[in-house]
C-alpha cells in the first residue's frame, strides 16, 4: 500500500510543477480517498512533498530569470503567518472541516480562472492597470492560512494575485509562487512533523514522486501557452472538487 | 546609489542555499525510505527532540525524519539568504519581511502547541 503513493505523486508533482501549485491539490485528496490515509496526515505529508516540488521547480525557474526572489521574499512574511494559523485549526479541527474549506476552494477558483483566462478568449496576456499591494497583503495571509490547512502550496491564491493585483506577468507570476510555496509549506509542515502527524517513509515516497514530476514539468513548462496553463488548472480543481464531494460530505 | 550586485536580486544566493540544503534532505528521506520499506517500523516520531533523537539512532524513518528536516529547511535558508541579501542591499523593508518570516517559522519549530 505505501508503495503506491509513488505513482500517485509523480503524477501529482508534474501537475503542480506546470501549473505552479506544488501538487497539493492532487495529493491530499488522492492520498486520503484512493489511499485510506487519514485526512489530517494527508495534508502534513503533502506540505513536505509541496516543499519539495518548490525546491525543485523554483530552481529551474530561478535560472531561467523567472522568479522575483526579492518580492516572494516579501510576500512570504504574510504567508508564513497564515501558515501557522491554518496549521493549527487544521490539527485541531480534523477532517471534515479541512474537505468543506477544500471543496469551496477548488470550485471557486476553478470558476474564476475559467472567466478571466479561458471563457473571455484572450489574444494576448493582459497586464494588468496598476499594482494593489494593500489588497494583496491580507490575500497573502489567506493564502498561507489555506496551505496549512488544507496541504496546498498556496498556488490557488498566489498566482492570480501575484499576477492581477502585483503586476507580473503570468509566467514570472507562476515562478515566483513556485518559491514561496516552499516556504509556505515549510512553516506548515514543521507544525506537522512536531505533532507526530507525518509517517516518514510515506513522505519520502510522496516527496520523491513530487519531485521527479515537477523536474519532468519545469522541462517542458516554457512550451506550454498560459491559456493551456490556466485551462489545465480548472480541469484538475473541478476534478478534485468532485472528488472531494464523493468521500468526504 | 544601488550596486550592480543588488540589482540582481537575491535569486542565486536562494538558489544555492535552498538547493543544496534540499538535495541533502532530499537524499537522506531516500536513504530512510527505502531502508523503511525494507525494514519497516511505523513510527511517527513526536515534538522536534524526539525526530532528533529518531535521527540520531537511524534505521528507516530515523533517516526518513531526518532528510525531511532538511528538506523543509531548504525554503527556509533560500528566506535567509534572501535577508543576508538585503542587509547588504539596503533594502530595510525586505530585510524585515525576511525576518518576520524566519520569526514565523521558528514560532512553528518550537513554540506552538501540537497537542
Amino acid at each position: 500500500m505505501r508503495l503506491w503513493v509513488l505513482p500517485v505523486a509523480l503524477f501529482a508533482g508534474l501537475l503542480g510543477g506546470l501549473l505552479g501549485l506544488g501538487g497539493g491539490v492532487v495529493l491530499v485528496p488522492a492520498l486520503s480517498t484512493a489511499l485510506g490515509i487519514p485526512l489530517p496526515e494527508a495534508v502534513g505529508t503533502s506540505l513536505i512533498a509541496v516543499s519539495a516540488t518548490s525546491i525543485s521547480s523554483s530552481v529551474a525557474y530561478i535560472r531561467q530569470g523567472l522568479t522575483d526572489t526579492e518580492l516572494g521574499i516579501s510576500l512570504v512574511a504574510w504567508t508564513s503567518i497564515g501558515a501557522l494559523a491554518g496549521g493549527m485549526i487544521g490539527l485541531r479541527a480534523g477532517a471534515p472541516v479541512i474537505a468543506a474549506v477544500f471543496l469551496l476552494l477548488t470550485l471557486y477558483t476553478a470558476y474564476v480562472l475559467l472567466q478571466r483566462h479561458v471563457l473571455r478568449r484572450q489574444s494576448q496576456e493582459r497586464t494588468p492597470a496598476r499594482p494593489r499591494p494593500r489588497i494583496a497583503y491580507p490575500l497573502m495571509l489567506v493564502s498561507g492560512a489555506l496551505s496549512g490547512l488544507l496541504g496546498i502550496g498556496g498556488g490557488p491564491v498566489n498566482v492570480p494575485v501575484i499576477n492581477i493585483l502585483l503586476g507580473l506577468p503570468m509566467k514570472r507570476a507562476v515562478a515566483t509562487s513556485s518559491f514561496m510555496v516552499g516556504v509556505t509549506a515549510a512553516a506548515g509542515g514543521i507544525l506537522y512533523l512536531r505533532a507526530g502527524r507525518i509517517d516518514p517513509v510515506v513522505a519520502g515516497l510522496a516527496v520523491v514522486g513530487v519531485a521527479v514530476g515537477a523536474q519532468v514539468a519545469g522541462l517542458i513548462q516554457q512550451k506550454i501557452s498560459t491559456r493551456i496553463l490556466s485551462l489545465l488548472f480548472s480541469g484538475v480543481l473541478v476534478a478534485v472538487a468532485v472528488q472531494m464531494a464523493v468521500h468526504h460530505l | 546609489m544601488r550596486a550592480t550586485r543588488s540589482e540582481a536580486g537575491p535569486g542565486r544566493a536562494a538558489l544555492w542555499a535552498e538547493a543544496s540544503l534540499g538535495i541533502a534532505g532530499l537524499v537522506l528521506a531516500i536513504a530512510g525510505m527505502v531502508v523503511g520499506l525494507v525494514d519497516p517500523v511505523h513510527k511517527m516520531p513526536h515534538g522536534a527532540a524526539a525526530l532528533l533523537r529518531a535521527a540520531l539512532h537511524g534505521g528507516g524513518d530515523g533517516l526518513a525524519a531526518a532528510g525531511l528536516w532538511l528538506l523543509v529547511l531548504g525554503p527556509v535558508a533560500a528566506v535567509a539568504a534572501g535577508a543576508a541579501w538585503a542587509i547588504m542591499a539596503r533594502r530595510p523593508r525586505t530585510v524585515l519581511l525576511s525576518l518576520v518570516a524566519l520569526a514565523a517559522i521558528a514560532v512553528a519549530a518550537f513554540v506552538l502547541p501540537t497537542g
